[in-house]
C-alpha cells in the first residue's frame, strides 16, 4: 500500500508539474477579471484559488505580467505606497474578451458539458 | 512604424551615408579590405548598435502588433548591407555584381525575419507568451 501511495503520489506529482505550466496565463487574468490587483494580491489569489498546489515566485510572475502588458491582455497604473510605486494590473477590453472565449472554448463548452462534468464528479466528492 | 523607429532609420541612413563619404576616397584607393578598412566597419557596426539600442530601450512594443524588436534588427542589418555594397563597389568597381549581391543579402536577411515572426505573436513565441 505504502509503495503504491508513494508512487501515486510521483505520478501526481508528476502529472500537476505538467499541467500547471499551461494555467499561469488562466489564473492570472482570472485575479485581474476579479479586480484590479497588485502583483501580491495576484499571487494570493491563485495561492487560494489553487488551494495552494500552484505556486508561482516573483521573478516568473514579473516577467508574466510584463508579457501580458506588452501584448495588451493587461494594464496598470502606479499606486503611490510608503516605498516606490506600486503597478497595479488590471485586465484590458482586449483580455477580458479573450479570457471570456477562451473559457467559452476550453472549459465551459467541454468540461462542463453534463455528461462529461458528472463523470468527473462520479467518485470524486 | 513608431516615431522611434522612424528616428533610428533615419539616423541609420545618415550614418551609413556620413561613414561612406567620409571613407569614400580611402576605399577607392584600397585594393581590398584591409586591417584600418575592418576596424571603420568595426566602428561603423559599434555606432550602429548603440544607437538601435538606445531607441530601442525606448520605445514601446505595446503601441504595436509586430515585432518591434526584429524592425530594428532589419533595420541596422539593411544599413550594414548598404554600407558594405558601397565599400564592394569601391573594389569591385561593377554595379551589376554588388547590386546583385547587396540585393540578394537584403531578400536573404528580410526572409529570415519573415520566417521568425510568423510563430511570435509581438516579439514572443506562443510557449512564451502562454505558459
Amino acid at each position: 500500500m505504502s509503495r503504491d501511495g508513494d508512487y501515486a503520489r510521483k505520478l501526481l506529482a508528476g502529472w500537476e508539474d505538467v499541467h500547471k505550466k499551461g494555467q499561469l496565463t488562466l489564473w492570472i487574468l482570472l485575479a485581474l477579471k476579479d479586480g484590479p490587483k497588485h502583483m501580491a494580491e495576484i499571487k494570493a489569489f491563485i495561492d487560494r484559488g489553487t488551494n495552494g498546489t500552484m505556486s508561482v515566485d516573483d521573478q516568473s510572475m514579473y516577467r508574466a505580467l510584463r508579457r501580458y502588458y506588452e501584448t495588451e491582455l493587461a494594464d496598470f497604473e502606479a499606486a503611490p505606497g510608503n516605498g516606490p510605486d506600486r503597478k497595479v494590473y488590471r485586465l484590458s477590453a482586449l483580455g477580458e474578451s479573450l479570457l471570456r472565449e477562451f473559457v467559452k472554448r476550453n472549459i465551459i463548452d467541454t468540461l462542463y458539458k453534463p455528461a462529461i462534468r458528472s463523470l468527473i464528479e462520479r467518485d470524486s466528492r | 512604424m513608431t516615431r522611434r523607429l522612424k528616428l533610428f532609420a533615419l539616423c541609420a541612413a545618415l550614418w551609413t551615408g556620413l561613414w561612406f563619404l567620409l571613407l569614400y576616397r580611402l576605399l577607392h584607393n584600397a585594393q581590398g579590405p584591409g586591417p584600418a578598412l575592418v576596424s571603420c566597419f568595426v566602428v561603423f557596426t559599434v555606432v550602429l548598435s548603440s544607437l538601435e539600442r538606445h531607441f530601442k530601450a525606448r520605445d514601446d512594443q505595446r503601441a504595436v502588433r509586430y515585432n518591434l524588436s526584429l524592425r530594428y534588427s532589419l533595420v541596422a542589418a539593411a544599413a550594414s548591407i548598404l554600407l558594405s555594397s558601397g565599400w564592394a563597389l569601391a573594389w569591385q568597381r561593377s554595379l551589376g555584381f554588388v547590386l546583385i549581391l547587396g540585393t540578394a543579402s537584403l531578400l536573404v536577411v528580410v526572409a529570415a525575419a519573415l520566417a521568425g515572426t510568423r510563430r511570435r505573436i509581438k516579439a514572443y513565441t506562443k510557449d512564451e507568451l502562454f505558459q
